[in-house]
């Protein structure tokens, strides 16, 4: 679970960075055709002054010209207007590609464009009149000039906002190499952090699994002596006659039967025992279970009428079972209670739920309650519901627990 | 009571093994004991019983060499292992293809002694 939430993350911050960097180039694109866009229009404006300029050359000519000819200050004019039309409504001429003007140069274009009408008229009027021409040359010379004048503050201004932009993107592709930075160093650490995590959490297993072998080794090396005490017992018992000595070698069975318990739940966690699996009668099993656990006369036990064979390892089975009434006893203590027993067969599983009436599992334990070590009581080794859970999940099943009344419940597959 | 087996018990904690020997004798059956694997090949050759319990872990052969040294000998042979739960899964496999009639954990329960009896001898 904890590898796919890392990988989860990692895939995450892997993803944004990439986006992150797409997004940046994109960006960067579009503000670069933006930048060469409002240079061509710069260009565009500055070009009015080369046109107003070879008009008025034009315009002399035709006043050294004899027969004079009108024709190229006409082309001249034309190119002029041409040039500011196109520097309003933007397009693709000669393969260069401007944006229409923005709203903002409105003012300073209908400035322009009506500097030009009075200029244009005036040229034309003078190629009319010649006899105009000279007298009034002056003044359509300042009328050229305010023209000129006119497009070259729409020039510079068109420039600053040019420059302007350039200064933008500097400061876009600042703030983009910024934040690509703080997130490779926000992944580096991420990445350490995991790795911290794992070297931690590795360590750790080391260490249980070198304690873990520990205690298996002391419950495995126990199980001999046990097994010759369960024995002798057995012989004894088969042997005397005596009351007193048959309480006290039930006593010493029924100390073997906890003792092998407890090792069989370090055993049943540590080790991976291989499940020996037989048709066996699950209620067969429940009975032995019952017989394990001493439950006392003040807590009634119900158990199913129906039974259910099903492969399983009766040892293993019974070990989860006598671990779950055990602890529903030691839950009920001394006070009266009920322990009811289900048994549901149905068609691909059998479905076991075990309820006690004893208080609620707090909320808190809820999700620790089948870690290894986790316990509540005075006795036991924290292995208990581990090991069931374990031996349960080896036989394909499953094993939940719910609260209102507290209830375990297990499916086993058939 | 069931009726009087031959059995064969094999282990090398001798308190078990002399305890388990006279369970199953008190349960009615013809019972012998060896204490290693080698004296349990010789012991099988000679009492030819009708069920084997046989310790996994004993020092010379272990458990499933001797099993597969008595199998050799008699493919037939019931042969249950006693465990005190140090199983090589890998060895078990290699048993249970070679006909392994089952295992047991220690302590042993009289309940499965007399289920496991009844089985393989029926």
């Amino acid at each position: 679970m904890v590898k796919v939430k890392h990988k989860q993350k990692i895939v995450t911050l892997v993803a944004l960075q990439i986006s992150l960097i797409v997004a940046s180039f994109l960006i960067i694109v579009y503000l670069e055709s933006q930048t060469s866009h409002t240079g061509n229009v710069v260009n565009v404006a500055g070009k009015n002054r080369i046109l107003t300029s070879q008009v008025h050359v034009e315009l002399n000519r035709v006043l050294i010209t004899d027969p004079p000819s009108e024709i190229e200050v006409l082309r001249a004019l034309e190119r002029l207007e041409t040039n500011i039309m196109f520097l309003k409504h933007g397009g693709n001429v000669d393969e260069i590609v401007i944006d229409p003007l923005a709203p903002r140069f409105d003012d300073d274009w209908n400035d322009i464009w009506n500097s030009f009408e009075s200029y244009k008229s005036k040229v034309l009027n003078l190629i009319r009149d010649r006899g105009m021409l000279e007298k009034s040359m002056a003044d359509t010379d300042e009328t050229s000039n305010t023209l000129v004048q006119l497009s070259d503050m729409l020039t510079s201004r068109l420039s600053d906002d040019a420059e302007r932009l350039t200064v933008q993107i500097i400061i876009v592709q600042i703030t983009l190499a910024i934040v690509n930075v703080v997130t490779h160093i926000l992944m580096i650490i991420l990445i350490w952090r995991i790795f911290n995590r794992y070297a931690e959490q590795r360590a750790m297993r080391e260490k249980f699994a070198i304690l873990g072998e520990f205690a298996a080794t002391i419950a495995h090396d126990m199980r001999n002596p046990l097994g010759a005490i369960r024995n002798s017992m057995i012989l004894i018992q088969g042997s005397s006659d005596g009351k007193a000595t048959s309480v006290e070698t039930q006593r010493v069975s029924r100390a073997v039967k906890r003792m092998s318990h407890q090792i069989e739940g370090v055993l049943n966690y540590v080790r991976n025992v291989p499940l020996i699996l037989e048709p066996t009668s699950i209620m067969e099993i429940m009975e032995r279970s019952i017989d394990n656990v001493q439950i006392p006369d003040t807590i009634t036990v119900t158990t199913p009428r129906e039974d259910a064979t099903i492969p399983c390892d009766a040892e293993k089975l019974e070990f989860v079972f006598t671990n779950i009434l055990l602890n529903a006893t030691q839950t009920l203590g001394g006070e009266r209670g009920r322990i009811a027993v289900r048994l549901d067969d149905r068609e691909d599983a059998v479905v076991l739920s075990f309820e006690n009436s004893g208080t609620n599992i707090a909320a808190d334990s809820m999700p620790k309650i089948f870690e290894p070590l986790f316990t509540t009581k005075m006795q036991g080794t924290g292995l208990g519901l581990t090991s069931c859970k374990n031996i349960i999940e080896r036989h394909g099943g499953t094993i939940t627990v719910s609260n209102d009344p507290v209830t375990f419940t297990i499916q086993l597959p058939k | 009571m069931t009726d009087a087996k031959k059995i064969l018990v094999v282990d090398d904690d001798y308190d078990f093994l002399e305890s388990l020997q006279l369970v199953l004798i008190n349960e009615g059956h013809d019972v012998r004991s060896a204490a290693n694997g080698y004296d349990a090949i010789i012991q099988y050759r000679e009492f030819k019983p009708d069920i084997v319990f046989l310790d996994v872990k004993m020092p010379g052969i272990d458990g499933y060499e001797t099993f597969l040294r008595i199998k050799r000998h008699d493919g037939n042979a019931m042969i249950v292992l006693t465990s005190s739960y140090s199983i090589d899964e890998i060895k078990y496999k290699h048993a249970k293809e070679h006909a392994l009639a089952g295992l047991i954990n220690k302590p042993v329960e009289l309940y499965s002694l007399r289920k496991v009896i009844e089985k393989h001898t029926g």
